[in-house]
């Protein structure tokens, strides 16, 4: 549909300045630099959006050397642009254009369109200088040792940190070509040691995609894989070149967004969230406890506030005698029903992390200290609620905390809701069913045709060498992960 | 067209869960007192020729599935009834070990919750795993496994430790006078016969040599862990005591008190049976609903897994008034009339009668 209303250049230089004029609405940050050539006498228009050029740039490469042009006798009409393009202009990247939209577009990308007397086409340089800050330290994953940059919102930095990293001829970075898409995503893969299925489909997906403009990598995130009604993310985003450049190396697509410090990388396996860059930092002692530990303790902060409804509405009696004895004292005095206070205080932490992570910074201590002196202490003490259950909620907010990767901790909250509403109903019974659900959804995930839980379910032995136990680092680097893989045309 | 594979690891551990359910809870051949042991390892040894009975009844067809094996053996309509005959049996014995569930669950857990909350809940659990299929069955089990295995070694460890197993409880370890074998009908069917549903699994397994070869393992894995397990009921318990009761185990491991702290580990083999009774339940009803969606294929997969759920519902209230008559029923009556035909009887009509159009494709090709 496109190509039908082609509009293209025409010789008439003021025409098709003002042609492309309008086309921006006469944007007062559009400017246009007019300018005669000497000797030839034409006359040569720029155009340009202020703000996004570096007007150095253009002085230094396009307009003096257009002033010193020295030669008296006209050249034939179409090398004339051949020879501003060859000899003349000394910008690094140019190209020609006639189409008007195209031209638009590449002026909205930073580039100095040209436009000659007498031409129908354009010539169009690069001068951008976007906003940018400098390397930040990484704010979502933090580690204690390791490399301490991360990416930044401009895509080329963030490329040219993996190229840093990763010099090996076979890197490739694909562009993709999307036209729906304005935002510029790229692919970076290692030639080679990419499964060529998945990024046949990464491929395929990514031309469906109709979004114009991708603020965030969740925007790809969730166009690209099939199940977004999971609690579990199938994409790992990262903002460390280091995390990414390990998973580029062991065969996996990183997905380069311009405009966001996150960097996709796809497939990702369950164990992977569990697993902290500063695993490989440190030298190999008791990885597997730390690994193991996460895991334990993540699946522990998710059961306990069921776990204790559970033993006190429905099983009082296996829980040992000193303890229970405690437990009812404390029951005894208070006004609600346990399940009620569970809910209650459940949501208070909900609302009391949200508070903390939107409000203004200044105000985040006021809410913090109402909601820890008066909500905890106040609560207790005015015998509102048992100190149990604050002690139960509080312990399994604080577990959760132990999964190094954000995205996967935001499942606590859904799964722990529904731990606690089984609980309510069925008891220990409810938990058990809801864990065996839990493993049956785990084991139903795929993340393009990788098995979430694999290599554990199903289990590959070349696999174990870095899954929670590590290996020495000799021992798992240059041996890729197998990256077992289904058939994606499979039924389920 | 169904690709489903499954693994050979995968396999395993569904076997070994399986031939758990139901029986390391309920105690294996306990009624046989200090002799269980050597009925138990009688059977065991005739599960692994059971299972290489099954395994080759497949091999030597060529790993057909098991539709195709039975109008193989009985040509195409009659292959069809006998399919709705064997997916009825599967999902009889899926709603009997659902009962099981229930009874158990009730009398361990709670002690005033209507049968049918438990029934409900639990039938939902395992659509949820049909819907979902065979392979994600298989991958949960891989993980259950590990837990199961981690339970029972639990379990073992701490009766070691408490101090509570007397030994003069499993002697005399051989009693000559009071073995009795009368009973064999029901020593090899339940649970190594019942290895029959696993004729519908082995043809979805992607290596079918390493079946022959590794298979036996968790026939012989399940069989070691019954009988260590009766025999510590029996030391907990005493065998005459450990006959009495329908739970044994549960009641043996009440008994574990460690430290003050460490009690109540009857838990764990509460546990360890809910695990291992969602796979027994899955496998049987998996089986069933595929053997009832091959004959009538206009139905969608779904609504027969629900159509089936629900019928499993409503039988866990029908099969038995009340525990005693389940266990009647289960012990007395199954085996001989239903076990006997369908484990053996048919399997051994359908080696018979491939075997001879087998003879006769050969003669007609010479």
């Amino acid at each position: 549909m496109e190509t039908a209303q082609k509009v293209l250049l025409t010789d008439s230089i003021s025409k098709n300045t003002e042609m492309i004029k309008a086309q921006l609405g006469h944007s007062s940050d559009l400017f246009e630099r007019e300018l005669v050539l000497p000797y030839l006498h034409r006359k040569v228009h720029l155009i340009y959006l202020d703000g996004i050029n570096d007007t150095s740039k253009i002085e230094d490469y396009i307009l003096s050397p257009l002033a010193a042009i020295s030669i008296k006798e006209e050249q034939s009409l179409n090398s004339m642009i051949d020879y501003l393009r060859l000899q003349v202009i000394q910008s690094i990247n140019i190209v020609t254009e006639t189409v008007k939209d195209k031209i638009v577009r590449m002026i909205l990308e930073g580039k100095t369109a040209i436009f000659i007397e007498g031409e129908a086409t354009c010539l169009l340089a690069d001068t951008a200088k976007w906003p940018e800050r400098s390397a930040p330290e990484p704010k979502v994953q933090r580690t204690s040792t390791g490399p301490d940059i991360a990416f930044n919102e401009n895509g080329t930095y963030n490329l040219s940190l993996i190229r840093k990293t990763i010099k090996d001829p076979l890197l490739r970075v694909e562009k993709v070509k999307n036209p729906n898409i304005q935002t510029s995503i790229s692919m970076v893969f290692i030639e080679g040691k990419v499964d060529k299925e998945i990024l046949d489909e990464v491929r395929k997906k990514m031309d469906k995609i109709n979004i114009p403009v991708i603020l965030d990598v969740n925007y790809l995130e969730e166009s690209l894989t099939d199940n977004t009604s999971s609690s579990f993310p199938l994409t790992l985003s990262s903002d460390r070149p280091d995390v990414v450049c390990a998973e580029v190396l062991s065969g996996k697509i990183a997905i380069v967004v311009d405009g966001t410090q996150f960097v996709l990388t796809l497939p990702s396996v369950f164990i992977q969230f569990f697993q902290s860059p500063d695993d490989y930092y440190i030298l190999n002692r008791s990885t597997h406890t730390r690994r193991l530990g996460r895991l334990f303790f993540f699946m522990l902060s998710v059961l306990f506030p069921g776990l204790y409804i559970s033993f006190t509405l429905y099983h009082p009696g296996l829980i040992p005698t000193s303890l229970l004895v405690g437990l009812i004292a404390q029951r005894e005095i208070v006004p609600f029903p346990t399940i009620v206070e569970v809910f209650i205080f459940f949501w208070l932490i909900i609302i009391i992390t949200e508070g903390s992570i939107r409000l203004p910074s200044g105000v985040v201590l006021t809410v913090t200290i109402f909601a820890s002196i008066t909500l905890g202490q106040q609560a207790v003490e005015a015998q509102l609620v048992q100190p149990a259950t604050l002690v139960v909620l509080a312990a399994s907010y604080v577990f959760s905390s132990v999964v190094p990767i954000y995205s996967l901790s935001l499942a606590y909250k859904r799964l722990t809701f529904r731990f606690i509403f089984l609980a309510t109903i069925l008891g220990l019974y409810g938990v058990l069913v809801g864990l065996i659900i839990l493993l049956l959804h785990l084991c139903s995930l795929r993340s393009f045709g990788v098995p979430y839980l694999s290599p554990v379910a199903p289990f590959q032995p070349q696999d174990q060498k870095d899954a929670i136990f590590r290996l020495p680092i000799q021992h798992i680097i240059n041996n890729d992960k197998s990256l077992f893989k289904e058939d994606p045309m499979r039924k389920k | 067209m169904n690709v489903t594979k499954i693994s050979i690891y995968q396999l395993i551990t569904l076997m070994t869960l399986f031939l758990l359910g139901s029986s390391i809870v309920l105690g294996l051949n306990l009624q046989a007192e200090e002799n269980a042991w050597i009925i138990n390892t009688g059977a065991a040894i005739t599960g692994v020729l059971l299972f290489f009975f099954y395994a080759y009844l497949l091999k030597r067809n060529g790993w057909p599935e098991f539709h195709k094996l039975l109008e193989l053996a009985f040509g195409k309509i009659l292959g069809k009834v006998v399919l709705i005959l064997y997916s009825l049996y599967f999902l009889y014995i899926a709603v009997r070990v659902l009962k099981d569930f229930i009874y158990f669950i009730t009398q361990t857990f709670y002690y005033n919750i209507d049968h049918w909350i438990i029934a409900f809940v639990s039938v939902c659990l395992i659509c949820y795993a049909a819907v979902l299929g065979l392979e994600a069955v298989a991958r949960t089990s891989e993980i259950l496994f590990v837990f199961t295995v981690l339970l029972i070694t639990l379990i073992i460890f701490f009766s070691f430790l408490s101090g509570i197993m007397m030994g003069e409880n499993i002697r005399p370890i051989i009693d000559l006078e009071i073995l009795d074998l009368s009973n064999w009908v029901q020593y090899i069917t339940f649970p190594y016969g019942e290895m029959v549903v696993f004729l519908v699994l082995f043809p979805f397994l992607n290596d079918h040599k390493r079946l022959m070869k590794h298979g036996w393992i968790a026939v012989v894995l399940s069989g070691v862990i019954l009988i260590t397990v009766s025999e510590i009921i029996i030391a907990i318990l005493g065998a005459k005591v450990a006959a009495l009761y329908t739970y044994p185990l549960v009641k043996a491991i009440e008994m574990i008190e460690l430290l003050g702290i460490i009690q109540h580990l009857e838990l764990l083999t509460a546990f360890a049976f809910i695990i291992v009774g969602f796979v027994k339940v899955s496998i049987f009803f998996i089986s069933g609903a595929k053997g009832i969606s091959y004959v009538f294929p206009i139905l969608q997969e779904k609504f027969i897994i629900f159509l089936l759920g629900a019928m499993i519902f409503f039988g866990s209230f029908i099969i038995a008034k009340d525990l005693p008559e389940h266990l009647f029923i289960g012990l007395e009556v199954v085996p001989l009339y239903l076990h006997v035909p369908f484990q053996f009887i048919l399997p051994l009509l359908i080696l018979l009668l491939t075997w001879m159009k087998g003879r006769k494709k050969q003669r007609k090709g010479v």
